[in-house]
């Protein structure tokens, strides 16, 4: 399945939110929809779930016109909250029928999904007497509990501890290899590289950047490199003497040397003079950007 | 339609798991229980309501500042006041007003002439009837020395005082000396209703926005599921609750219904005419979807459960206004010109209507323009509310401004 959409345009009275939004998603695959607050994000999300219509512009599903009768969506949105007065159980069993299951189905689901979280023994009690931390994990159950086609996470990993954030990456993989659609959207560009191989940026109601990851990170001038040796302070002294013109910025930090080249095509050229240095050197490598630098140089124009 | 299904069940059933609801119904059963058996338990004897609001003073000194009989004066006014004591003294009115005062007397009666008297208490009761008693025997007194001077004997003189008035009233359209209680009573019902299950389910909607469930709520339902869904259900309840507290205290009623023949209001209250029975039911669920929509409506735009009860004050005061307007008219004219405007305003119509088909008179076609601009009115405020709703619960912040609010709902129409 692949859900794409395309060309979303939306405002709110004069404020316009989403100018021309396109991204598509592909099962089994998770992706990273990154974005600054109020970039757009939950507007994106909240039409694809049709709480209100786009102005313009289409959500498709395998090139359809999606119907989210049809189609199941998960989702876990970055304000959680469910009724803090009831019982969980029943609460669960709520949101499983309204998704469309019959009641017993629902009630499976959710002990299923409460056996995998470590969740069982709390089954009964009211939610407001669980940590924030299992408050979330009942959350995601909600989220998953109709075995959703679309599964769309919003910050998941936001006030987990160590332990249960492991619980809940496996739980992020079991579902891209069930071959579910993951739309996950986060600021923890960890997480984000961890379980995506596409992401989209968006940024003042536009996205700015989508695709590979990898192909980003290449997209970007190669102009920085990283030598690490046993004699750093020799071959960054060389260098800086010898293609002090090729260099526009340089540090050492220990055995490590960051050059920014005036060009990447200098590149050649820095390792031929330390061939002739003939140094001993343990690595030579492009420094690729993180996915927080291609964050901050996609989005900084954003007030 | 399963989903709205879902959603009302949901609803009427978090009622029903209330503590609060089923302890205050119970509660409410109970103490008609208590009401409706105690003359079973009290051997038999009713609550006399008709003595109810009478009170004497019990202690009474008695003087005179010019030669009167105040022995004849007492006999009269003790066959009446069984209960007190009544003293004849010889004290000046500053030695009357310390013993008054002192407690040991509740009341000091000085009869100045055969026609006039005054009186010292300490406090004057609301209820306190002495001074009428004291007035109708001094009458009595006089009238009956004036006609013994006309040289009348004192058997006629007895006869002609002590004729008593024989009455018969025979009432056409509505008895308001009957029809005042159970129409009283059936307007407080549902006042208390509308208000309390408005905030029901005023507060429903904002705590599902508060604690932000309607974030999730909002994309697995929609929204027009979700608002009616919150509102039947909550009817629902509140007319289990009102079916179960009327069916036991007619119930009650019935078992111990020989004991109340003589009490003429309980009397009055439960054997209501059937009619009125249908018009109860119509008027009460109108009354109750009109307010409970305008309640739902404003509710969601609260953020945070602070927020409702500014914002559904106006709902709350039209809802005492239409009271306000429907207690005061029963007391005195029940069709007069307010009351038959209020009658045909859908939001202070079911009670002025009701109250005027319950107790004056008003014609069939009139009622049925009534309902139908009310049924109509209740459809275009669900309309209206649904809108509301919509927008209301995706925004979060400072509620917004009417103007606003009338801006986001041209905006949403349009699109």
């Amino acid at each position: 399945m692949k859900l794409s959409v395309a060309d979303l345009y939306k405002s709110f009275g004069e404020k316009s939110v989403l100018k021309g939004v396109s991204f598509s998603a592909d099962s089994g695959k998770a992706l990273g929809l990154l974005g600054r607050n109020g970039a757009g994000k939950t507007t994106t999300i909240r039409i694809i779930m049709r709480v209100f219509s786009a102005d313009s512009g289409q959500v498709l599903l395998d090139g359809v016109p999606f119907d989210p009768a049809k189609v199941k969506i998960g989702y876990l949105p970055e304000e959680r909250g469910l009724y803090p007065k009831k019982p969980i159980m029943t609460q669960l069993i709520y949101f499983g029928e309204l998704a469309g299951l019959r009641k017993d189905e629902a009630r499976k689901n959710a002990q299923d999904l409460l056996f995998k979280l470590k969740m069982t023994e709390f089954a009964d009690k009211k939610l407001e007497t669980l940590s924030k931390g299992n408050q979330q994990k009942i959350q995601l159950v909600a989220t998953l509990i109709a075995n959703p086609d679309i599964v769309i996470l919003d910050e998941p990993f936001s006030g987990l501890d160590p332990v249960n954030a492991l619980l809940l990456e496996d739980l992020i993989k079991e579902l891209i290899n069930d071959g579910k659609i993951v739309l996950f959207s986060s600021h923890q560009m960890n997480y984000i590289e961890e379980f995506c191989d596409r992401i989209a940026i968006l940024n003042e109601g536009k996205i700015v950047v989508q695709g590979n990851i990898r192909d980003i990170k290449r997209s970007f001038e190669r102009n920085k490199i990283e030598i690490v040796s046993q004699n750093a302070k020799e071959i960054y002294d060389y260098i800086k003497t010898v293609d002090a013109d090729k260099l526009n910025d340089s540090e050492i930090d220990g055995d490590t040397i960051n050059l920014i080249l005036e060009s990447a095509d200098d590149k050649e050229e820095i390792y031929n003079s330390l061939h002739s240095f003939s140094a001993d050197i343990d690595s030579f490598r492009v420094k690729e950007p993180t996915l927080g630098e291609i964050f901050v140089r996609y989005t900084e124009s954003a007030v | 339609m399963k989903q709205f299904k879902t959603i009302f069940l949901f609803e009427f059933i978090g009622y029903l798991k209330n503590k609060v609801f089923v302890g205050l119904t119970l509660l409410i059963i109970l103490s008609m229980g208590i009401l409706l058996f105690s003359p079973r338990m009290n051997g038999g004897k009713s609550i006399d309501m008709n003595s109810i609001g009478v009170s004497y003073a019990e202690k009474i000194a008695l003087t005179a500042r010019k030669d009167y009989d105040l022995e004849k004066l007492r006999s009269i006014i003790s066959e009446e006041m069984t209960g007190s004591q009544i003293d004849i003294v010889e004290l000046d009115d500053a030695e009357l007003k310390a013993k008054v005062d002192s407690g040991e007397y509740d009341m000091g009666v000085v009869i100045t002439s055969p026609l006039s008297y005054e009186y010292v208490v300490k406090t004057a009761g609301l209820t306190d009837m002495t001074s009428v008693v004291i007035e109708d025997a001094l009458l009595h007194l006089f009238q009956a020395s004036e006609l013994k001077n006309e040289g009348l004997s004192d058997e006629r003189i007895e006869q002609i005082l002590g004729s008593p008035v024989s009455t018969h009233t025979d009432v056409i359209a509505n008895d308001q000396n009957q029809s005042f209680f159970y129409t009283y009573i059936l307007m407080f019902l549902l006042y208390f209703s509308v208000i309390m299950y408005g905030q029901f389910v005023a507060q429903g909607v904002a705590t599902e926005k508060s604690s932000r469930a309607m974030e999730l709520l909002i994309t697995s339902a929609k929204p027009l599921n979700l608002m009616f869904g919150k509102i039947l259900g909550a009817g629902a309840a509140g007319f289990s609750q009102l079916i179960l507290i009327l069916g036991s205290a007619v119930s009650f009623y019935r078992i111990n219904s020989e004991f109340w023949q003589d009490n003429a209001i309980i009397r009055s209250v439960f054997e209501m005419p059937a009619r009125l029975i249908f018009f109860t039911i119509l008027f009460f669920t109108l009354g109750f979807f009109i307010y409970a929509f305008m309640y739902g409506a404003l509710a969601s735009l609260a953020s945070r459960l602070e927020d409702v009860g500014a914002l559904t004050m106006p709902v709350s005061f039209l809802m005492i206004i239409s009271f306000m307007i429907t207690i005061f008219s029963m007391i005195s004219d029940v069709d007069n010109p307010l009351m038959k405007v209020a009658s045909f305003i859908p939001f202070t119509s079911p009670m002025a209507m009701f109250t005027r088909i319950a107790m004056g008179n008003v014609s069939t076609p009139q009622i049925i323009i009534s309902v139908v601009i009310l049924i109509a009115s209740t459809a275009f405020i669900g309309y209206l509310a649904a809108m509301i709703y919509k927008i209301g619960v995706l925004m979060y912040g400072k509620p917004p401004k009417l103007n606003e609010l009338t801006r986001a709902l041209r905006n949403n129409k349009v699109k």
